[in-house]
């Protein structure tokens, strides 16, 4: 079951292939409209220096769910403007000082309202409100306060992402930098390293214009893929393959398939040619991979600390 | 006792005794799943020692030649839609030949089943003739003969996450399958019809659970996955009516509870997860069920405190009658990179420095490999897997490994995921079942070697939810293998590429080596590692089984294109 990688990095058996059922069903225009605004109030907290946990998810569909199908929170039927608004107003003057705007407590003081399995479970307020009765310290709400908040944090639980992740990839804004290498020292580890192969001045020239961001560029050149070129530079891609038969006749391409039996080559005039290896004696073949030397390289940079992996980002970061 | 209270206790035996005489006599007995493989396949791993070993060898290397197809259905297909049809203007459901009953149940709506090929995964069962297999939502009766569905159990998924099945159980002629939607479910092996059915985790919750209902004696264990923050437990039920017998939690619940000291504080313990969703192994004589648990949540990041984080990603031995835990041993203490230990343990009775000990071997997530003795917990041996596996160790096959003084990995911090990112190894192996050869002494898994880099997404300072973090796209992959690891040394003896494939394993006495190789099913010398035979059927979605039907060897493999039988050629 094909899936993002991002989504690969949960626990669990995802390692096998995830597929959140519905997922891609979400109502995008509603998805949208609160990840919007939560990201408009995440970085006007940041703008203003305090990094408060953000965002308020907002009330998207009244009478829909965010989601066709699915966990349960996804496709309750969301309550009224009104009564969200309201919800969240209550949830503001009587629970926010200890749980957070985001639900997720307060450290020392109350626990994450968005995993409580009170939240989760409940239906339309009962367990809530049972919740509210016992709580301490007391509050005291009447029935239709309840329903309000347990109707505003159901709202809540309805943008959260897949595999347990909160509402929004970083709900708190933070700035996610990975240029925190030397870029000298990595320039210098370039030119040892890497100079063989590369050249600042030539093919690594505006290499940091290429990619999005730092972040997709130490992706990028560490798994040596470039945007618009694939893996290995130059849109080659693939090992190539030279096939020698027991007559000394040979054959060179590019290998499409190779195990214990068959070897398929593209040959350099567009033909295909499937050669067997299970006969005897069998054909000799040389794999070349073109990225054996970047292989190689990925492991010589692993260090403890990551320093050299930081260190050539800042570099070629200043290619651009 | 008053008269009435005896004739209704009659009546109420009366009442209750066709099911119990029925439930009691025929089909698979209970004891026969306790002993060592033979003609057939009666659980997960064919039985309960995880070996995946035959003894069967009229198919070996002398002869494997010869291996040819018995039978092929590649037209059975899983329901979908309200009444398992499929929509009319995707062509309806195939079925497969001979369709017979559908029995259509579960409480969805149909919309989140997926129509298309049943590409059968875990363990199929092989009982009388007869193979019990599953998909995600489906579970199915088929004749061993040819190929033909029997019965097709269709369940309507409510939808929520998804993962592999690991297979259907038996006990005596019922059938139990665990759905994702978290139901249970026993059914008439004969007629796949609904015995009864038990919810085992809150929908409501988030949770998920795929693991096969593992059938021990008068014990069915079952338990949950999940990817919310949320308690994890393995639980037993009464084969007859689901009713609970114990639960054991995987992390500490209560005050007091063992392990608490290695939690930021009893809330991050409770929702620390250490789900098990792949079958354990039994050892009858202790009666000690040896299961992997998952990794802790939040899974790549803070919010747990510094300790180990006890019991996830360990190894447990837990006594199937009262559900306490007897030892552990953690294979990856304080999991910082998604590195379940849901792998399937290994039990042998092994010549180990000149005695015969009773072992567990493991090989886990992290890419380490563990011999213990499994009545006692006492460990035995550590080793490394991996071309590149760099987490807990430098780079390299031959680096100093970090082990605290019971054996345990310790991790280098640093590996752990950042927001400026941190090189680390992927997963080297998963759940995808190894197999042993007490013929060769050879223990045999798939290794997968790549590099990748792990982002801390989620810095937050009371700790984060769930993933929290994620890992470059590509990666550097250096090669996929099947590893033979000598258990007396955990030393890789020799190591065969394979151009890709990763479903698990399966060793005869007839010295051959069985899984896939790319679009290949294939054999190879299981002391060597040299090919020896293949057939292209493509990927297998299962492990291979081999067994005795009419009196011959049999071999079953799935792959995404239909179910085979192979046998020798006359």
């Amino acid at each position: 079951m094909p899936k993002k990688r991002s989504y690969r990095m949960a626990h669990g058996p995802c390692r096998e292939g995830y597929i959140i059922e519905g997922y891609i069903m979400i109502r995008k225009k509603y998805l949208i409209a609160a990840l919007f605004a939560g990201t408009v109030i995440a970085a006007l907290s940041y703008a203003q220096g305090t990094p408060t946990p953000v965002p308020d998810p907002v009330p998207i569909a009244p009478g829909k769910g965010v989601r066709d199908n699915g966990f349960t929170q996804y496709t309750r039927p969301l309550a009224s403007q009104d009564v969200l608004i309201r919800g969240k107003a209550l949830y503001n003057s009587s629970c926010r000082s200890c749980h957070s705007a985001d639900i997720r407590g307060v450290p020392g003081k109350g626990n994450s309202l968005l995993r409580s399995g009170v939240v989760l479970s409940d239906k339309a307020g009962e367990l809530i409100a049972d919740s509210l009765a016992k709580h301490n310290p007391k509050i005291n709400l009447v029935e239709a306060d309840n329903l309000a908040i347990s109707e505003y944090l159901h709202s809540i639980e309805a943008t959260a992402g897949p595999q347990g992740s909160p509402p929004g990839r970083n709900p708190m804004g933070i700035e996610l930098n990975v240029l925190v290498g030397d870029a000298k020292a990595g320039e210098a580890y370039f030119l040892k390293a890497c100079a063989s192969c590369h050249s600042p001045i030539g093919d690594m020239k505006g290499i940091a214009s290429k990619y999005a961001d730092a972040k997709a560029l130490q992706n990028g050149w560490f798994d040596g893929i470039v945007p618009g070129a694939g893996r290995g530079g130059g849109g080659r891609g693939g090992m190539q393959a030279t096939v020698t038969m027991p007559n000394g006749t040979t054959f060179e391409g590019r290998s499409i398939r190779k195990d214990d039996y068959i070897v398929i080559l593209m040959l350099a005039d567009g033909t295909r040619k499937s050669i067997p290896l299970d006969v005897t004696p069998a054909p000799k073949v040389d794999m070349k991979d073109p990225q054996e030397a970047h292989k190689k390289m990925a492991i010589a940079i692993d260090d403890p600390d990551n320093k050299n992996l930081h260190d050539i980002t800042a570099f070629l970061w200043t290619l651009k | 006792m008053k008269k009435t209270t005896i004739l209704f206790s009659l009546l109420a035996f009366l009442g209750a005794a066709p099911v119990f005489l029925h439930a009691q006599s025929g089909g698979l007995d209970p004891a026969d799943i306790l002993k060592p493989l033979s003609d057939q396949w009666t659980s997960f791993s064919g039985d309960m020692t995880g070996k995946r070993f035959s003894p069967l060898k009229s198919i070996n290397l002398n002869t494997i030649k010869g291996l040819g197809l018995k039978w092929a259905n590649t037209s059975i297909t899983t329901g979908c839609g309200p009444d398992g049809m499929g929509p009319a203007a995707a062509g309806g459901r195939g079925g497969g030949r001979g369709v017979a009953g559908l029995i259509v149940a579960g409480l969805g709506n149909g919309e989140s089943n997926t129509c298309g090929p049943a590409r059968f995964g875990g363990g199929m069962l092989f009982v009388d003739n007869t193979i019990y297999a599953a998909t995600r939502d489906d579970v199915y009766s088929i004749d061993a003969h040819d190929g033909s569905v029997l019965w097709h159990y269709y369940w309507k998924f409510r939808g929520g996450t998804s993962t592999g099945t690991r297979g259907p159980s038996m006990w005596h002629n019922y059938i139990f399958f665990t759905f994702h939607d978290n139901y249970v479910v026993c059914l008439d092996a004969k007629t796949g019809k609904e015995v009864w059915k038990k919810e085992i985790a809150p929908f409501d919750q988030q949770y998920f659970s795929s693991n096969v209902p593992l059938v021990i004696g008068n014990h069915i264990l079952v338990g949950p996955g999940n990817d919310m923050d949320a308690p994890a437990w393995l639980q037993s039920l009464d084969p007859e009516t689901g009713a609970i017998q114990w639960t054991h939690y995987n992390t500490p619940q209560n005050p007091g509870d063992p392990g608490l000291e290695t939690w930021k504080d009893l809330d991050a313990a409770r929702h620390g997860a250490g789900t098990s969703w792949i079958p354990g192994s039994y050892d009858p004589d202790t009666h000690l069920y040896l299961y992997g648990t998952g990794n802790p949540t939040p899974s790549y990041t803070t919010g747990r405190g510094d300790g180990d984080n006890l019991f996830t990603s360990c190894l447990i031995a837990l006594n199937v009658d009262t559900g306490k835990m007897q030892w552990y041993f953690q294979t990856s203490p304080h999991d910082t990179h998604d590195w379940d230990s849901t792998q399937t343990p290994i039990l042998a009775d092994l010549p180990f420095n000149g005695v015969t000990r009773k072992l567990v071997m493991m090989a886990t997530r992290n890419g380490y490999f563990y011999v213990l003795d499994r009545v006692t917990g006492e460990h035995l041996i550590t080793s490394k897997l991996g071309l590149v596996n760099n987490y807990a160790s430098d780079i390299g096959t031959d680096s100093k490994l970090h082990l605290d003084a019971r054996g345990q990995v310790r991790r280098n911090p640093q590996k752990d995921a950042s927001v400026a990112g941190s090189v680390v190894n992927d997963d080297v192996l998963n759940h995808q079942p190894p197999t042993f050869s007490p013929d060769t002494g050879l223990f045999y898994v798939h290794e997968t070697n790549s590099l990748r880099i792990d982002y801390l997404l989620e810095p937050d300072a009371r700790g984060s939810m769930g993933l929290g973090g994620e890992s470059s796209e590509a990666g550097i992959n250096y090669g996929t293998f099947i590893d033979a690891i000598d258990y007396k040394t955990g030393k890789v003896v020799w190591r065969h590429q394979l151009s890709s494939g990763n479903v698990g394993l399966l060793s005869t006495a007839g010295g051959l080596l069985f899984t896939n190789d790319g679009q290949n099913f294939a054999a190879w010398d299981a002391k060597t590692g040299t090919p020896v035979w293949h057939t292209q059927i493509g990927g297998l979605s299962a492990p291979a089984e081999t067994f005795m039907l009419d009196g011959k060897q049999v071999i079953l493999a799935s792959a995404g294109t239909g179910l085979y039988m192979f046998q020798m050629n006359q």
